[in-house]
């Protein structure tokens, strides 16, 4: 029975590897696959049980369409185990070859983030938005996001550490204490998803799985090693893998290494922080605001700033400190603004935009005629964003 | 076996536990009222961010197939987008045309691709004055 249940695991990852839906480098077809095969199925079981769940199945992070997806794989290698064992087909090879590609996905996903981290493409620094938020309206797992985002030296640390990881599991040598790292970052980033409501519990879940599963063999050694302090060898199961011709392995790790490191390489853009941002980019300060040419007391603005976020987004700061973004297409040509909101109401603004004084000029395109004349925000000098380390307090001043 | 191993790592994805597209959502200061219906019908930027991988594009190679025909390619990284090629002529882009050096080609590029990174463009066609600059245009 403990057999099976193995096999059944391997099964099911290996599944978990081929269909769980994640683009990288430019193509889709995994995605067409599991959306050919599983969007069905899994769509017929979501409208049934679940009528609140989000309409259009992409099988994102953290969705019921996600859950169902896995629970289906879970159904299927459970039955293809017992349909192989029926018809008397060999299962011997399954937690083999489910330990040797494991290795690589594992392998992949550590390098992709942190070579991430280390380039500050995941925890990016903090958009003027945020940074102009009251800290009690953000939500957690925002604060969290945007924590992360100060510190670079935390975020190359950290990366660093993923590196490691992914880097010794590739080698058979390593693998196993490559794995143990793994584990640990894998039961912390589980950890801090479940601690901040970061919407990606239930795929590092499946991770430390696969990952645990992989030190499964040996986890009754290392203690016996650690605890006991006895001198013990590793399982010969451990050994019992499928060889990997030399020249396919180093093939395979060529790959992995291009796939993980072409975006950074081919724009040598090694820290997004200093990526240029869009035009107009930034945090500004609200000076006037006219209605049908009529200039409002300050008290009376209805909205006290507004910021340009790098995805072409405008966001109003509210007197009481609640922002409502927009999306916006520009035409610096024209000098022209198309405002987008959730409804897909439009409006036209055209701007006029002086970098040197850091005067920008909104005039809107409604029925009441609004202008806006707004100053640049030195955001960048906010406290948040300052790189000094202080090793005693006494310099504090 | 060899080479079913080469197969299946061929299919291998990458998974990752970065931004979500709830993040980058709210990022933008997005409100939870407006998430949904920003997934459902996949407004604006909202499907550029999942499992953590964020989207970014470059500008390829920028390639000049006759006087009046300019092609731009760029790529998608983190992305179920392929590469894109836009054909520019001198009714729809005059400055690319107008354009004399390298550094007003960039600015032009900058002002119809403002979201793309434009470091080490392949630029084809093009004069001895079009040498590659390092740094992208200044604003």
């Amino acid at each position: 029975m403990v057999n099976y249940f193995k096999r059944s695991f391997a099964v099911f990852s290996l599944l978990g590897f081929l269909f769980i839906p994640l683009t990288f480098l430019e193509f889709d077809f995994q995605y067409q696959i599991t959306k050919f095969i599983f969007y069905s199925p899994v769509a017929f079981i979501q409208n049934q049980f679940f009528p609140n769940a989000i309409k259009n199945i992409e099988f994102s992070s953290d969705t019921i369409g996600l859950n169902i997806l896995l629970g289906l794989l879970l159904i299927i290698s459970l039955l293809l185990v017992v349909g192989l064992q029926f018809f008397r087909l060999s299962t011997e090879r399954i937690i083999p070859l489910f330990k040797l590609l494991s290795a690589y996905y594992v392998a992949i996903v550590f390098l992709k983030y942190g070579f991430d981290k280390i380039f500050k493409r995941q925890f990016y620094l903090p958009e003027p938005n945020i940074l102009y938020s009251n800290f009690g309206s953000l939500t957690r797992d925002t604060l969290f996001w945007s924590t992360m985002g100060t510190s670079h030296i935390y975020s190359i640390v950290t990366g660093a550490i993923e590196v490691l990881a992914g880097a010794l599991i590739l080698f058979k040598r390593t693998r196993i204490a490559g794995f143990f790292l793994a584990l640990i970052v894998s039961i912390n980033i589980l950890l801090i998803n479940i601690s901040f409501d970061i919407s990606v519990k239930l795929f590092t879940s499946f991770l430390l799985m696969v990952v645990f599963f992989n030190l499964y063999a040996v986890l009754k050694t290392t203690y016996v090693f650690f605890i006991q302090h006895k001198a013990v060898q590793l399982p010969a199961s451990v050994h019992n893998d499928i060889p990997v011709n030399k020249r396919v392995h180093a093939g395979l790790c060529a790959v992995i290494v291009g796939l993980v490191l072409t975006p950074a390489i081919s724009t040598r853009n090694f820290n997004d922080d200093n990526t240029q941002r869009p035009l107009l980019h930034g945090a500004y300060q609200i000076e006037h605001f006219t209605v049908n040419n009529d200039s409002l007391n300050r008290n009376d603005f209805p909205y006290r700033r507004f910021f340009i976020h790098r995805n072409d987004y405008i966001i109003f700061q509210k007197e009481d400190e609640t922002m409502v973004d927009y999306f916006f297409e520009i035409n610096e040509g024209a000098k022209q603004m198309t405002i987008t909101d959730y409804e897909n109401n439009k409006i036209s603004v055209t701007y006029n935009y002086n970098a040197k004084e850091g005067d920008l000029q909104l005039s809107f395109g409604n029925k009441a005629h609004w202008t806006i004349q707004s100053k640049a925000l030195n955001w960048k000098a906010l406290p948040a964003l300052q790189d000094g380390m202080h090793y005693t307090i006494d310099e504090i001043k | 076996m060899k080479i079913l191993i080469c197969i299946a790592a061929c299919l291998f994805s990458v998974a990752g536990y970065a931004q979500t597209k709830l993040i980058a959502f709210r990022s933008h200061s997005g409100s939870n009222a407006n998430f949904r219906t920003a997934v459902e019908k996949d407004l604006f930027d909202i499907g550029n961010s999942n499992f953590g991988i964020v989207e970014r594009e470059k500008v390829d190679s920028v390639i000049k197939e006759s006087k009046n025909r300019i092609i731009v390619s760029r790529k998608f990284y983190g992305s179920a987008k392929g590469p894109q090629r836009d054909t520019l002529t001198n009714a729809n882009a005059s400055e690319f045309f107008a354009a004399t050096n390298m550094q007003m080609l960039k600015e032009a590029l900058h002002k119809k691709y403002h979201r793309a990174m434009l470091d080490n463009i392949q630029i084809i066609g093009f004069g001895n004055k079009f040498k590659q600059a390092n740094s992208v245009p200044k604003k």
